[in-house]
């Protein structure tokens, strides 16, 4: 479409709404003052497609007068001019860091929440010192938006603050801290969680247990695998979290002694329902290598299971386990000639075999 | 109805947030769906019966006040309970918030028992119901 400046602005301003979005992309090829002022209040227009064309324009600009200009857009009362200037500063966080770092000190707490939640979402790693510079914020939620912040960046400088807050204050901000550790990929940060499991109260361990199993950090696993010993309520967290890790993995760090245990524990958790198939899958790989005896009819319901890879898991366990009993169905299935599970089945009816266990 | 049907939808753009009610919620046993913003909320609730919402103020896209109104104006939501769940703590965005027709006006951070007991509460729940429920989690 061809408008000239003077003729996108006065479209900008006057125009049905599909005129006013058209301008406001057009207005893209002028950056100067009268544009963007035109464009950023075009923010505040009652209609979202000329809003996101404003966006769209201003992030092409995208220099520090426009982060300046859009400051005031966050104080509005309409919630909607506030997201969409929230937004634009997350695009252009990187043109003009030192105007958010003096929003972060601004008197107004939600002032202060935005700045944290636009350096937060800019990804931008040089913003986590002002926001480990928050932490000391008198304001819960503003220490609570820059904990967040600091997950989001994956910031390792955070992990000591971040472990310390995870363990004193409020709820919210002591479940945002483990919630951010988790995102932090750094080997402190996983062993700040196996520290916390053993020092937070028990309504936090669940979290605690989430947030290792977001890392799936091998090192974790002997941690985890005591807990589960300490506190066998915790299983229908813990259960979930190891049969993602690799398996041997789990398996090496287990004594003899402790196997029999894990089995009947991971055996439970197969006969309830409310699993992932992901996690169904890793349970049954796990049971399979931990190469201890359990009920064959554990495993009846899931080499039936019309997801694939829950059956070849299921196969896979029979088959390491030497469950002669399921022979005849694994024979069932073979029967019924679906080529990716033909091989696998083979190998445990072969298998089986050999070490006769098979049932006559 | 079973404690166990009750679909209780959490709306936010922070995940962290989103975790963090879940948590909360986990003890009642109520099943739990999750949207980052207003636009992802009225896809999930086209799709699902939902019993509840948590909504945020400030979410891209499009905002709670502006999911509030879309879903009060569509004849197949507009009963939702909807408690808007967020930081600021303002008058006119507490009015706006019940104009545009949100059951509850709650601000961060609010306590995990308090925010338990209410959905529980408009649920129509107790907490013991809550838990014998889950124990006929088969």
């Amino acid at each position: 479409m061809n408008m000239n400046r003077e003729t996108a602005l006065r479209e900008l301003s006057q125009g049905s709404p599909d005129l006013q979005r058209r301008a406001a992309r057009v207005l893209g090829r002028w950056a100067d003052d009268q544009v963007l002022s035109a464009l950023i209040g075009a923010l505040q227009s009652p209609h979202r497609a000329i809003r996101e064309a404003a966006t769209d324009t201003l992030l092409e600009i995208g220099d520090a007068r426009t982060v300046r200009l859009l400051l005031p857009l966050l104080r509005s009362s309409v919630p909607a001019v506030r997201n969409s200037a929230r937004l634009l500063l997350q695009g252009l966080a990187k043109a003009a860091p030192e105007i958010l770092i003096d929003l972060s000190r601004d008197p107004d707490v939600r002032m202060r929440i935005f700045a944290a939640n636009i350096m937060t979402e800019s990804g931008d790693h040089d913003l986590a010192e002002p926001l480990l510079d928050m932490l000391n914020d008198a304001d819960e939620n503003v220490r609570d938006a820059a904990v967040v912040g600091l997950g989001r960046l994956g910031a390792p400088e955070a992990i000591h603050r971040l472990e310390a807050f995870a363990t004193e204050g409020g709820s919210w901000t002591r479940f945002s801290a483990i919630d951010a550790l988790s995102q932090i990929p750094s080997s402190e940060a996983t062993r700040a969680l196996v520290r916390l499991l053993k020092t937070v109260p028990a309504e936090l361990q669940e979290p605690v247990v989430e947030a290792l199993g977001r890392q799936g950090a091998p090192e974790a696993i002997a941690s985890l695998l005591q807990k589960l010993f300490e506190a066998p309520s915790l299983g229908a967290a813990i259960i979930p979290v190891l049969s993602q890790m690799p398996a041997s993995e789990v398996v090496d760090r287990l004594s003899a002694v402790d196997r029999p245990y894990l089995a009947a524990a991971i055996s439970e958790r197969l006969q309830e329902n409310g699993q992932s198939p992901e996690v169904t899958a890793g349970s049954l790989e796990l049971l399979g290598k931990l190469g201890v005896q359990v009920a064959g009819s554990i495993f009846i319901r899931w080499l039936a299971n019309p997801q694939r890879r829950i059956q070849q898991a299921a196969i896979r366990a029979v088959h390491r386990l030497g469950l002669g009993e399921l022979v005849p169905m694994l024979r069932q299935l073979q029967s019924q000639g679906d080529p990716l599970l033909a091989g696998e089945i083979q190998a445990a009816i072969d298998g089986i075999a050999l070490s006769g266990k098979e049932r006559a | 109805m079973n404690i166990l049907s009750k679909v209780v939808l959490l709306v936010d753009d922070s995940q962290t947030v989103r975790r963090m009610i879940e948590w909360v919620l986990k003890p009642s046993g109520f099943r739990i769906l999750h949207a980052a913003d207003g636009i992802h909320a009225l896809e999930v609730l086209r799709a699902e019966k939902v019993d509840l919402a948590f909504v945020d103020l400030n979410m891209p896209r499009m905002d709670g006040i502006e999911l509030i109104r879309s879903v009060r104006s569509d004849k197949k939501l507009q009963q939702l309970p909807i408690i808007l769940l967020t930081t600021e703590n303002r008058n006119e965005d507490r009015e706006a918030a019940l104009q545009a027709g949100a059951n509850l006006f709650l601000t961060k951070p609010s306590s995990p028992a308090m925010l338990r007991s209410t959905a529980e509460s408009i649920l129509g729940v107790s907490a013991s119901a809550a838990t014998e429920g889950r124990k006929v989690q088969p």
